[in-house]
Parts: structure tokens; sequence; C-alpha cells
């Protein structure tokens, strides 16, 4: 679609200059674009280990989970679970990836996982408070993960929706607009030279 | 005098012969590993409660029990409360019943405790001989409100030990353990059955050894776990440290200088809740062969507390069974979680 500009030289200048950047702009783009892809599959891939990770380490917990379970009263069970000292710190912070802010999550923990006695619980129930945690901490990753995910996958429709508005609508519409100025030009020239000629010929 | 003692003697061996005859009458319903082999055979949990109907005395104890684990466990715990309640009737076998029930009581005070400092209340009632409503009077400090020994000694050093280590749950666990420990131990001394006194004693170094090597899973600090300990004859506080703090490869050779090598199974030692596991059914086993011989005893204490150890050795064994089946377990793991029964 041509511009509506006025078909001079000014104009012309101006959107040669604006062709150029446009040109450099959809360059750029398109390399962050590229980035972004590597980066989202990069990170993809990422995700789809740390799932089937999780998958195997929630199975292993429950896993552990019931064979305690098998080993415990319920009032063993409520002792347990009643009251915890434990807390759970996450500290958010930000990274960037190919200039996308990401979240980066942090687990800190503070005092002891275990909040029950040696002698009255059964050992299995360590293994299954300690399957639950490395369970807890590749949730925490998996959130981070799939949030730049998120984050990524907006990004790359944000950028491929500006490298198309310049490769199929501004690009083209420049050099559609230049082109009809060039012509206009020459028409102008030639206009004035036909002129010329005419009160040449006239004056003879 | 000499008459009086005399007299006392023979009501004693009365008792106990009424107990014993008791005691023959209902060991027809401990389970035997035959019937430990039935109910893993079978599909599912619908089928195993079926075969534990057909047990002598367990007839009717899950009838009308929803088909979930914590209605199997509150069955189970209250069949056995409701034997443990029964023998306790009997003034002669208190002493006896007092080692099981400690169990309970220590637990429920621990429950208790953890309850009254996360501000919540006992929701469901547990098999205890204290009453939940002076406990928490007590830990409210009403002037007036006492506990029997040793739980007020108990509750109070525990609340200090927790103030002092930063509020750290585990040492209130751990102080009550002590003073659970230091029970069993003083009633190991007041039995007058030598048999019955080592049991209790390899009953208290076993808990020892199971701790320690729990804490080394753990990454426990000696400070934290030298609260739990009370001096006994078999473990003592140095061996007790020292195993906390040697390297895997010293554990099996300070656990065979101490005489216990035959409770660590056959593979290489390792600090692994599952190695420790393993350990704790070698003692269990090694416990229940011990009270085995008990039951050759004519008359005497000996075949009571050793039908009510093997009592409690069979709902853990019916609870491992059951939920085991519940939750679709395979046989080979129940087979590796279950203990030696009473009767082989």
């Amino acid at each position: 679609m041509r511009l509506n500009v006025n078909p001079n030289r000014m104009e012309l200048m101006k959107l040669k200059n604006r062709l150029n950047v446009a040109r450099r702009g959809h360059k750029l783009l398109k390399d962050k674009l590229d980035a972004l892809i590597q980066d989202f599959v990069r990170v993809v891939r990422e995700n789809a280990n740390l799932r089937r990770q999780i998958e195997k380490e929630v199975v292993r917990a429950f896993e552990a989970q019931n064979k305690a379970s098998l080993m415990l009263s319920e009032e063993d069970k409520e002792l347990i679970t009643v009251f915890s000292r434990q807390r759970l710190v996450l500290e958010v912070s930000t990274r960037r990836i190919t200039g996308v802010r990401v979240p980066h999550f942090e687990v800190k923990v503070e005092g002891s996982p275990y909040n029950y006695g040696l002698v009255s619980t059964p050992a299995e129930i360590d293994a299954a408070f300690g399957s639950f945690f490395q369970v807890l901490t590749l949730l925490v990753k998996l959130a981070e993960v799939e949030k730049t995910i998120e984050l990524l996958a907006v990004e790359i429709e944000k950028t491929r929706r500006r490298v198309n508005a310049l490769e199929y609508v501004l690009i083209p519409s420049l050099e559609e607009t230049i082109k009809y100025i060039n012509l206009k030009l020459d028409e102008l020239a030639r206009s004035a030279v036909v002129s010329i000629m005419r009160i040449k010929g006239s004056l003879k | 005098m000499k008459l009086q003692t005399i007299q006392s003697a023979l009501k004693e061996d009365t008792g106990f012969a009424y107990l014993v005859g008791r005691v023959r009458a209902l060991e027809s319903g401990i389970l035997t590993q035959k019937i430990l082999e039935n109910i893993l055979k079978t599909e599912d949990l619908e089928q195993a409660l079926r075969v534990v109907a057909e047990i002598p005395y367990w007839g009717t104890v899950f009838q009308g029990t929803f088909h979930s684990p914590q209605s199997i466990d509150e069955t189970l715990m209250g069949h056995y409360w409701s034997i443990l309640e029964d023998f306790d009737r009997y003034r002669i076998a208190t002493p006896l019943t007092r080692f099981f029930i400690l169990n309970f009581d220590f637990n429920f005070l621990k429950l208790a405790m953890k309850c009254h400092l996360a501000k919540k209340t006992v929701e469901k009632s547990y098999p205890t001989t204290l009453d939940t409503k002076r406990v928490f009077r007590f830990f409210a400090g009403e002037g007036r409100e006492f506990l029997p020994e040793p739980f007020e000694d108990a509750i109070r050093e525990a609340f200090s030990a927790f103030e002092s280590h930063a509020y750290n749950v585990q040492v209130l666990e751990f102080v009550l353990d002590r003073f659970y420990l230091q029970e069993v131990y003083r009633l190991a001394l007041k039995y007058e059955s030598q048999v019955l006194k080592n049991w209790l004693l390899a009953y208290v170094a076993f808990a020892y050894l199971k701790a320690v090597l729990r804490a080394r899973c753990q990454g426990g600090k000696p400070e934290m776990v030298r609260l739990m300990y009370t001096p006994n004859p078999l473990v003592s506080q140095e061996s007790f440290v020292s195993l906390l703090g040697a390297s895997p490869e010293k554990v099996p050779e300070m656990i065979a200088d101490l005489g216990f090598s035959f409770i660590l199974p056959a593979e290489s030692f390792h600090d692994d809740p599952y190695y420790v596991a393993e350990v704790e059914k070698q003692m269990d086993n090694y416990l229940i062969r011990f009270a085995r011989s008990f039951r050759s005893q004519t008359f005497g204490p000996e075949p009571v507390f050793g039908f009510l150890w093997a009592k409690g050795i069979d709902v853990k064994n019916l609870r491992i069974l059951l939920e085991g089946k519940y939750f679709g377990l395979s046989q080979e793991a129940l087979r590796d979680k279950i203990r030696e029964c009473y009767y082989e």
C-alpha cells in the first residue's frame, strides 16, 4: 500500500532513510527472533527433562510415603505433621534471556525438616521426607522454567509480529512509495525537458 | 510375716496362672507365617480382610470398618488397646502392661505438646491413660493441676530444652524419648524375671542404636542427639556419641564391639534410611525371637509379656499387609517389610 506523501525529493530522501532504518531494524529483529527461538527451544527442552525428572521423583516420593505409611499409626502421622518450625523462603529475582526479563526462584530452608523423634517413628519416614523435599525444589525450578517459557513465548510472538509488520507492510509500502515518487519525479523531469524543447522550438 | 509372704506369693502365682490360662486361649489368634503368606497372596484389601476374618478372635474386629488406611489403623489400634486395657485391669499384670502403655502415653504427650505449641487441640481420641483436658490444663500452667510421674518432669524439661535449642521441635521429642527409655530401663530393673529384664535392656539398647543410625542419616547435631541419652549398661554415652560421628566404614565395627553385629543386614553399611529400616526390621525380629522363649514358661509373667508383644507385632504386620493391599504394593515390597511372627 502506497503511503500518502507528497512526491518530492525531500520526501524521497526521508523515505529512503526510513527504508534503511526499517531494513536494519528488520534484520536486527530477525536476529533477535532467531536468538529467542533458540533460547525458547533450549528452555522447552530443559522443561521437558525437568518434567520427566519430577514425574520420576514424585512417583518415588509417593512410593516412599506409602511405604512409610505402612509403618505409621494414625497418631504417628498426626504427630509428624502437626507442628513444624521449618520455614521455606522463596527468593525471587530476575535475570535476562536475550533481553527478556525472566524470574529466578531460589528456595532457602530455615530450620530442620525433621520434626519428629527417632525412637518411635520408622526410618522409612526419613526417606519420604527427603524425597518430597527434593520434589519441592524441583517443582520450584519447574515453576521458574514454565514462567520463562511463557514470557519467551510472548516476546517471540511480539517480535514475530514486528518482523512481519516490517517485512510485509512497512518495507513494501516504503519501497512502493519510493518507486512512485521516483516515477513521479522522472515524469516531472521529462515534462520539464519537453516544455524546454517546445519553448526552444517556438523560439526558432 | 512369713505367712504373709507365702500368701502373697501364692496369690501372685494364682494371678499369673489365670492370666497365662487366658493367654493360652488367646494365643490361637496370634498370626503365623502361614497366615501372613495367605494374606500376602490375596489380590486386594477385600480378599485380605476375608482371610483375616477367618483367624480366631479377629472375625469381628474388622466388621463395619471402612476400607481406608485411617479406619484400618483405628480398628487395629483399638483392638490392641482393648487387649492392653483388659490385661491392665489385673493388678498383677500392671508392671507388664505398663511397658506397652508407656509408649502410647508418651506418644500422646508428644502430640499434645505439639498441638499446644501449634495452638491446636487434639481432635481425635487416641489410646492413652492420660486425660486430655488435664494435660492441656497442665500446659496452660494451672497451679493445682498435676500429672503422674514421670510425665510432669518430662514436660517441664522438654519445654525448657525446646526454648534453649532455638525452638527446635525435634528437641521436644528427644527429651520425651529419654524419659520414655529411662522409664523402660527402670521397669527392667524392677522386673524379677531375668529374661524379661534382658529383653527390656535389649529394647533400650536397640532404641538407642536405631536413633543414632537415623540421626546420622538426618545429619543430627551431637548436642541435640545427646538429649535423648539415658545411662544404660549396653550402650554407653561414649559409644552413643562416637557412633554418631564415626565414618560409615567404622560403624559396623563399633556396633560389633557393642555385641550387636546381628542387627546389621548382609549388605555393607551406608547412611541410608532404607538401610536403617532394614536394621529396624532385624531388631524387631531379634526381639520376637527372644520373646519366643517366653512361650515355653508354664507360669509367671513371661508368657503374658510375650503375648502382648506378639500382639503388637501382629498389629504392625496387619497394618503393613492391609494398607499395602490398599495402596496396591507388590507382594515382594510387603514381604520385605513384614516382621517375623511369635509362632514360626
